[in-house]
């Protein structure tokens, strides 16, 4: 029974190393935390939105700059996508870029998150000692 | 008021900014400004503004995004020039064969265009050359007619006070190779001229240092800058002082190195002396130039003439019983003037011009054909990619346009290359061949034109190809690999490259030609002995050193022989007026002659046929004469031995004296086997005659302190005055330095002869393996071994061959008669001279076709069945 998880599994991350391998869906860490923002930011993601959200999480200073960088490259991998919302008074007039998650950015980080929480299960332990 | 950001910032956001990504970069950045503003005030928001502002300046921030692409012809033609670099990639050895090949075309007929048009251009540097002519005479001496470069002396200024057309005249003589001496150095071969005061008004060569009127006054010396350089150590050296001979010479200007288009060659001009020159009308010395007024013609100035010379005319008839007729030649014109008596100008022949003409466009045509038929080569295995781009939609001008990228590439590879190559080629034709090209050839406009023309050649050829190619091949044709060039094409190309093989053989044959001719040179019985003989060059016009000389020498002991004469391979002989014993009485004739010592004949070990000897001991022999075997035949003698000869045997040639023939001498050839033999009569030096060279005939075993004995006993006599030594057969291998030259210029011509043949051959494989490639993985997978494989694409070839040797066989003959009659001694033609080239063709061939024939066999049959 040990045996053939221990097969299932080996299977499984083999079947995930090469999909990222194959498709270069491979996600940084930096891009992996601003995903979960939009995602966490449903129809107020934007730039600024992002980098405070970030900010505020997890207490780390974000340049703005590398925030757009990355919801390019995320938009580019199609995990993304974006529109411009309306005017606004507080920058000038100028229009925010808007981003929602499409439906392969949830998977993928449905995907990440699964393999993670599964790496995680597999220190024993970690697991021996929370509970 | 509400705070705004640092104006310059935003300025310099919004232009390196992407327009498409502006508002939203812009607009973070503001609201964060704003927001800061309120928590930490405006300096700090400032500052964190501007730092935000420089961490935007990324890459993908200012570069045009992917959806801006635009579709542009240059887009397209990056495109092609990728392909065209990796298609050159992938057929490395076809590449560097076509382009390395096609570069030594070019370079090798860069540098034959360079040195025609260096031979055309002789004397064209002159300002005045349209209008300068060099007067030379043509004198008929009973019936003999001969062409001297010289001239009487006061003919040039005869000719300035009688004829108004005539602006200016020069003349210089020859002053040989005087002994120059500064201090310590003495120099011994440096040509001078002794030149008037008009040769540098009337010659454009460039002066360093002094101006035109250098020769103005006596005792002035104008050195060239290489001669100034070797004796001064410095160019800078008007008003030194510079022994010359005897004479004592202040130089009073420095030329430039002469160009290499000069006909005159001098190291030195020295101020013509009146006083010491016999300005008289006997005096055929000079060389005269005349400069014709800007609007003269020469026919008038001719047409005057026959007036001007009419005392001389007479003179010379009741004199000599000869006539004397002016004749002149244009300045640019003498560098190809035929042969003259006693012409120092530099000569070359129209003839080797006319066909180093047809070797550069028969060069030019291989190197272009080769280029054609590898390009083709090419083509044909990358027809799939024409098929390729036809179906996404391309037409025939976007295949034209990927090979026109494939040519722009080759030019880039060929032209670096040909430079390279023609520069390397023009040093050694100067070190190795004495070969001198004239810099200046280079911004001539032919030469310039032929290297723009050529490579538009190599851009043309590849449209060519386009045009070919992209023309009637339907795309299924390309797939399929059906598509064949047309036959007619082929044809020519083959006929081309036979051609090209045939010359090599023949380059071949003429090299085995002029091998033999030369062995056979070295072999001949030339009727003297050239072996352990020292020829001494004496500087002396007393008689009785010389003779000193001749004592001192005999008494050394490794010296078996010495001998005097007035003659030396290589030196001009000198012809006299003898009167000669016929049926008719005596009658006057020219004859080369030559006074000798006593020991000569036996120093140089020449036989007596007939007759005996000079001899000491016999009082009378300063009056007796020895004929050679050719002599004795001309004069129509049977018996040789009483005849009677009168010649200037005693002081200077004033008084003739009358004597005997004592004896006969076979024939030697002093002069080299160009020519015939002619008749000859010897004598005894008689006192007063001085004997210039010195033959020393030494035992077998020459120890090693000879020269130096020799030098020692020539200090003694001659202090200061350098020794001039030879050994007597280098000095005679001498005579044929043009021939070995012609050799040097056959052996490079054969080099690269076979090179562009072997080349041709193999161009024209590589087309025929790609276009049986299929049928040789047919016969491949039906049975055939390798051998069988290798001897087919060897056959058609070696049909090839065959037919080339029938055509080289009329060629070799022809063109080794044209080179063999330039001598008057020569050899047969062998079956060897036509047998081994062919072999040796055959061997290139077999090399070079083999490259291609072992591939056919050694491919995977598979390879080429599944391409269909």
């Amino acid at each position: 029974m040990i045996c053939y998880t221990n097969i299932k599994y080996i299977h499984y991350i083999h079947y995930c190393i090469t999909n990222m391998i194959l498709k270069g869906n491979y996600l940084g860490e930096f891009q992996e935390l601003v995903l979960l923002s939009v995602a966490s930011l449903p129809d107020k993601a934007y730039g600024v939105s992002i980098m405070h959200y970030i900010t505020q999480e997890t207490g780390r200073a974000v340049n703005i700059s590398a925030v757009h960088e990355v919801l390019k490259r995320l938009q580019g991998k199609g995990y993304l996508k974006s529109s411009m919302g309306g005017a606004t008074a507080e920058r000038g007039g100028r229009r925010k870029r808007y981003f929602i998650l499409t439906a392969s950015g949830r998977k993928i980080l449905e995907k990440t998150m699964k393999l993670k929480l599964q790496l995680y299960k597999q220190v024993p332990n970690f697991v021996f000692k929370l509970s | 008021m509400t705070p705004t950001p640092p104006k310059w910032a935003d300025k310099l956001l919004a232009w390196y900014c992407n327009p498409d990504l502006l508002e939203e970069i812009q607009g973070d950045a503001h609201e964060l400004y704003f927001e800061r503003v309120a928590t930490d005030g405006k300096r700090t928001a400032d500052l964190k503004y501007i730092f935000d502002v420089l961490r935007f300046f990324r890459w993908s921030n200012i570069r045009e995004g992917e959806n801006s692409f635009k579709p542009s012809r240059w887009n397209l033609l990056s495109f092609n020039w990728k392909v065209a670099a990796r298609s050159a990639g992938r057929h490395k050895v076809l590449y560097c064969i076509k382009t390395i090949g096609v570069s030594i075309c070019l370079a090798f007929t860069l540098i034959l265009t360079g040195f025609v048009i260096h031979e055309l251009s002789y004397d064209k540097f002159n300002e005045h050359h349209s209008k300068i002519y060099r007067v030379t005479s043509r004198v008929d001496f009973h019936d003999h007619v001969t062409h001297y470069a010289v001239t009487p002396f006061p003919i040039g200024g005869a000719m300035l006070d009688g004829i108004p057309e005539v602006k200016r005249y020069s003349r210089f003589v020859s002053h040989g190779q005087p002994i120059y001496r500064v201090g310590d150095k003495i120099l011994d071969k440096e040509v001078t001229l002794v030149a008037d005061s008009s040769f540098l008004k009337m010659f454009s060569y460039a002066l360093l240092h002094g101006d035109r009127t250098a020769l103005d006054h006596p005792n002035n010396v104008v050195v060239t800058e290489m001669l100034a350089t070797k004796l001064f150590g410095t160019t800078d050296v008007i008003g030194k002082q510079l022994s010359v001979g005897d004479d004592l010479l202040h130089v009073s200007g420095v030329l430039k190195d002469l160009p290499a288009n000069s006909h005159l060659m001098f190291d030195a001009l020295i101020s013509w002396d009146v006083s010491r020159m016999q300005d008289d009308w006997g005096n055929l010395n000079a060389y005269t130039y005349v400069q014709l007024k800007p609007d003269a013609d020469l026919a008038a100035v001719k047409g005057k003439m026959p007036k001007l010379l009419k005392t001389f005319h007479e003179l010379v008839a009741r004199e000599y019983k000869a006539t004397y007729e002016p004749v002149f030649v244009q300045l640019g014109d003498i560098h190809f003037s035929g042969p003259l008596d006693e012409d120092i100008a530099i000569k070359g022949s129209l003839n080797n011009v006319f066909i180093l003409g047809g070797i550069i466009a028969l060069l030019l045509l291989m190197g272009i054909v080769n280029f054609l038929n590898l390009s083709m080569a090419e083509v044909t295995t990358s027809l799939k990619k024409i098929g390729i781009i036809r179906i996404f939609g391309g037409t025939a001008g976007s295949h034209r346009n990927l090979l026109l990228a494939d040519g722009l590439i080759a030019v880039a590879t060929i032209v670096p290359a040909t430079a390279f190559l023609a520069y390397a080629g023009w040093i050694l034709c100067d070190h190795y061949m004495s070969i001198v090209i004239e810099p200046g050839v280079i911004r001539n406009p032919i030469f310039l034109g032929l290297t723009a023309g050529s490579i538009l050649m190599i851009l043309f050829i590849s449209q060519f190809n386009a045009v070919i190619y992209s023309g009637p091949a339907t795309t299924m044709q390309s797939f399929k690999n059906m598509f064949r060039p047309k036959n007619s094409g082929r044809l020519l190309r083959n006929v081309l490259v036979g051609l090209q093989f045939t010359s090599s053989i023949a380059m071949i044959a003429l090299i085995l030609v002029t091998r033999d001719q030369f062995a056979f040179i070295q072999d001949s019985d030339k009727g003297f002995d050239t072996h352990n003989v020292v020829l001494v060059k004496v500087r002396d016009a007393r008689p009785e050193k010389v003779i000193t000389f001749i004592d001192e020498l005999r008494r050394l002991r490794s010296i078996s022989k010495v001998g005097g004469s007035t003659y030396a391979p290589g030196v001009l002989e000198t012809k006299y007026v003898f009167q000669v014993e016929s049926k008719q009485g005596m009658t006057e004739l020219l004859v080369p002659m030559m006074a000798c010592g006593i020991d000569y004949f036996d120093a140089l070990n020449i036989r007596l046929s007939k007759g005996r000897n000079f001899d000491i001991n016999n009082g009378d022999d300063h009056g007796a004469f020895i004929v050679n075997e050719t002599a004795a035949r001309q004069f129509g003698w049977t018996d040789a031995i009483g005849k009677k000869i009168a010649g200037p045997v005693q002081g200077g040639g004033e008084a003739m004296i009358e004597g005997e023939v004592i004896g006969v001498v076979q024939d030697f050839n002093f002069a080299s086997l160009h020519s015939k033999i002619e008749p000859m009569i010897i004598f005894l030096a008689p006192r007063g005659w001085s004997t210039e060279f010195v033959y020393i005939k030494t035992n077998a075993m020459t120890s090693p302190d000879l020269i130096p004995s020799i030098n020692s006993v020539y200090e003694r006599l001659w202090e200061n005055v350098p020794f001039e030594w030879q050994f007597l057969d280098t000095q005679y291998l001498r005579l044929y330095e043009g021939d070995q030259r012609v050799r040097h210029i056959f052996e490079v011509g054969l080099l690269i002869n076979v090179l562009i043949a072997g080349l041709g051959i193999f161009s024209i494989s590589a087309l025929m393996a790609n276009l049986r490639a299929k049928e040789m993985g047919i016969r491949k997978v039906v049975g055939a071994n390798g051998a069988h494989l290798f001897f087919l694409h060897l056959k058609s070839f070696v049909l090839f061959l065959l037919a080339c040797m029938l055509i080289a066989c009329p060629l070799i003959y022809g063109l080794s008669f044209l080179w063999l009659s330039n001598f008057a001694y020569r050899i047969q033609l062998s079956a060897s001279h036509f047998l081994i080239p062919g072999a040796l063709a055959g061997m290139i061939l077999v090399v070079v076709v083999g490259y291609h024939a072992l591939r056919a066999t050694r491919v995977n049959p598979v390879e080429m069945l599944k391409n269909e």
